[in-house]
């Protein structure tokens, strides 16, 4: 019985790692194969981003911030396609720019995935403007505080801010109804929150990777009104779509749908945890019954 | 001449940072005729952010020198990664060739240098975006490998750091959803999706706020020590370098 | 399955399959093909950033205000702008910057330096005193211990309130090294340290989901725009 435990317990703790890689991507494979997906449910932290820009006053201008770059997008597109879609379901017009340097492509992303695909009708411009990147992080959101036109006197297309109806009545960042900062890292939503939510009293929400969620809920709900954190917080804001704009149900939920292979490698990370510790658990029987 | 080497950093150091403090406590000028003082600091506060913006484009402008310079020398010592290096090099220029001169894009110089059609975006989708995406998702396997090794219940705090991780891993998932889908309304709060929501906005929380606050206190003392010049900059030496 | 596969006539699809697998070789060992495409995504995204920092931010906020007229060939449509000398400033910053290449010159380069620090001080004193030390004390305590709601007592909301209270305050002690951890106030730090220990875990299990979350999205374009299963 000791030699087995020990024996067990020595395989378990030399077992290659280039198994366990095996057995994740066969998992993740399998389940995205599978097609399994269920809805989600948004919680008490994402519900009120989704009920601020139902009760926004109609034609308020929305600025959202894709923080991020290509390594994260798989948790913040999807944020971002949502936030598009209920924007412009909504009528209010969308205010896109980035701190990231790979912001021009991932807005021109949402703009090729989203825009012109669900939403055919929209007008750039009227409906929607692309600001894009700019060096500096909290510098570069310290000057569009008072003045947008301090660092972007035209949009990426190159037309004056003056002349893009999407940005009438806006001068700073204080004119907008709402700012959304999807963010990966730093610069991102904390910087938001120091430069902007802190020091105008503007409203704003976030969203962010897994990696940096634990980080903002201090600042929830007294600096930021709403945080979705990672993909689940994504598809907690597609089922509020769905659930208010039943229309939103026919779109491409790319959140919900990445769930199911979610919770498969999730599943296999919790087994391999508690296959660890059960290694533990043998080492330590055939220690205490070994003479 | 060191005092000039040594004072004037300082002294342009501590304007700066004096300058932008008073900025946050002091109202924005209304009209042209508001007193020199305020319309020095809002001057400050506007300005120097877009300058620190540019001296970071020049920051960038040293890296990228910085980086050819390292890979030629590599090429030059023929050392046993040159190919490598080569690969570097001409894969940099590359880029900085169409990126600099908007290739492919909307009309010349006056597109936008990401414009749909650009090469640079190009560049950017079939090179730039799967191989920043995959380096990072490797860290997935090598996360699922550490769990493996380094996570056990040795002692009262690594079970506590396990359960923890445990319930927040299961509670974020509908397969964990549908674990503790069977325990009755009057104890949802056991449910793991409610527990996992729980750990997050309460010892979550309290966790983080004592590290925020640590951190804001550290930032504060350094801004002060660097402000008032007693913090030394550890990459200077006597000759200036 | 394989009767299901159709493969991309896309040659940007086919470049960045390629070069995911590559990477994915690391996996097994480190070899010459991961370091291929490790090499090329140094000199690319280095290069990108420059680009990128050069046409966003360095030619509207420093090059057309030195050199208006040049707006023409960007943006024919944009306002041309009046010159603006105090552009000088950090166009001669910047210059400066770049003396750290010259060994000779590089003291000159502190001085450009010393204004990014002084600048990155100056906002973030104030900044990090407000939004990080002033506002978490009040979220803590400012909006009171006995939270109600039409005239109830929201005991849940309460009790969470004084655990987040005692979390932080003992979680700030564990901290402090100055004063030997013993007695009641070792007892204390040491909750302090089973608290973090908790956001520690939380950390873990959430970072574990965004990494995997990266994992799937990989896959998902492989075997979607690249195998044509998905």
């Amino acid at each position: 019985m000791n030699d087995r435990c020990a024996r067990i317990a020595s395989w378990l703790e030399t077992l290659d790692r280039r198994w366990i890689f095996l057995v994740l991507a066969v998992v993740v494979v399998a389940a995205l194969l599978s097609g399994v997906s269920t809805p989600d449910r948004a919680t008490s932290v994402v519900q009120p981003i989704y009920d601020r820009i139902e009760n926004l006053p109609a034609g308020s201008p929305i600025l959202l911030s894709l923080d991020y770059s290509p390594s994260s997008a798989p948790e913040l597109e999807p944020m971002a396609d949502a936030l598009t879609q209920h924007a412009l379901l909504t009528g209010h017009p969308i205010c896109y720019m980035s701190l990231y340097p790979t912001g021009n492509n991932m807005i021109s992303r949402v703009e090729e995935r989203v825009i012109a695909r669900e939403f055919p009708q929209a007008v750039p411009a009227r409906d929607w403007v692309s600001l894009g990147f700019q060096v500096g992080g909290e510098m570069l959101i310290n000057s569009l505080r008072d003045s947008l036109t301090a660092r972007y006197p035209t949009d990426v297309t190159g037309r004056p801010l003056r002349d893009v109806p999407a940005l009438r009545g806006v001068r700073g960042l204080g004119d907008f109804g709402l700012i959304v900062s999807l963010s990966a890292g730093q610069p991102g939503l904390k910087e938001w929150i120091l430069y902007a939510g802190d020091v105008i009293d503007v409203p704003l929400a976030g969203g962010c990777t897994g990696v940096g969620a634990p980080q903002f809920f201090p600042y929830y709900p007294l600096q930021i009104l709403g945080l979705m954190s990672a993909l689940k917080g994504a598809a907690e804001y597609e089922a509020a779509l769905a659930r208010g704009h039943p229309e939103f149900k026919a779109a491409n939920q790319p959140a919900t749908r990445g769930m199911g292979p979610q919770s498969a490698a999730h599943l296999v990370i919790v087994a391999f945890i508690l296959l660890g510790n059960a290694g533990l658990v043998l080492r330590r029987l055939a220690r205490r019954r070994s003479p | 001449m060191s005092g000039v080497k040594q004072r004037v950093p300082q002294i342009i150091l501590t304007v700066v940072a004096l300058l932008l403090i008073a900025s946050a406590f002091v109202a924005r000028p209304e009209g042209s005729g508001a007193p020199f003082g305020q319309r020095l600091l809002a001057f400050a506060d506007q300005e120097f952010a877009t300058w620190f913006s540019i001296l970071a484009v020049f920051a960038f402008l040293l890296g990228g020198l910085n980086l050819v310079a390292t890979h030629l020398v590599k090429v030059r010592d023929r050392g046993p990664d040159r190919y490598y290096s080569l690969v570097t090099l001409v894969s940099f220029l590359i880029v900085l060739v169409i990126g600099t001169a908007k290739l492919g894009g909307p009309p010349g110089l006056q597109g936008d240098v990401t414009a749909p059609g650009s090469w640079l975006t190009a560049v950017f989708d079939a090179v730039l975006s799967p191989l920043h995406a995959t380096l990072y998702s490797l860290l997935a396997f090598y996360i699922a490998s550490a769990s493996y090794r380094a996570f056990r219940a040795r002692s009262l705090e690594s079970s506590l750091l396990l359960a923890s991780a445990l319930v927040v891993l299961l509670g974020r998932i509908p397969a964990g959803r549908h674990l503790t889908a069977w325990i009755p309304e009057p104890l949802a709060f056991l449910r793991v999706e409610e527990l996992s929501l729980w750990i997050l906005r309460v010892p979550n929380t309290a966790g983080q706020r004592a590290l925020m606050i640590g951190i804001a206190l550290g930032v504060i003392a350094l801004a002060v020590r660097m402000i008032a010049g007693v913090e030394k900059d550890p990459r200077s030496g006597g000759d200036g370098s | 399955m394989i009767a299901a596969i159709h493969l991309s006539g896309d040659v940007q699809v086919w470049i960045g399959a390629l070069l995911t697998l590559m990477v994915f070789s690391f996996l097994w060992r480190d070899n010459p093909f991961y370091k291929f495409a490790e090499h090329v995504f140094v000199g690319v995204s280095a290069a990108y950033w420059m680009v990128m920092g050069f046409w966003t931010t360095l030619w509207p906020a420093l090059v057309l205000k030195l050199f208006p007229a040049a707006g023409r060939w960007s943006s024919p449509d944009a306002p041309v702008g009046a010159w603006d000398p105090v552009a000088l400033i950090p166009a001669a910053l910047g210059l400066l910057m770049l003396a750290r290449l010259w060994p000779r010159l590089s003291w000159l380069g502190k001085w450009p330096t010393a204004f990014a620090l002084g600048t990155t001080a100056g906002y973030s004193l104030v900044r990090y005193l407000r939004s990080d030390f002033l506002y978490q004390i009040e979220a803590t305590i400012g909006t009171g211990l006995a939270p109600t709601a039409a005239g109830r007592w929201l005991w849940q909301e309460s009790l969470a309130q004084l655990l987040v209270l005692a979390g932080t305050v003992s979680g700030l002690i564990y901290f402090v090294n100055t004063r030997e951890q013993r007695g009641a106030y070792g007892r204390v730090a040491r909750w302090g340290l089973l608290v973090l220990m908790i956001t520690f875990g939380a950390s873990f299990g959430s970072a574990v989901m965004g990494r995997v979350a990266l994992l799937v999205g990989r896959f998902q374009e492989l075997l979607g725009p690249w195998l044509g299963i998905l």
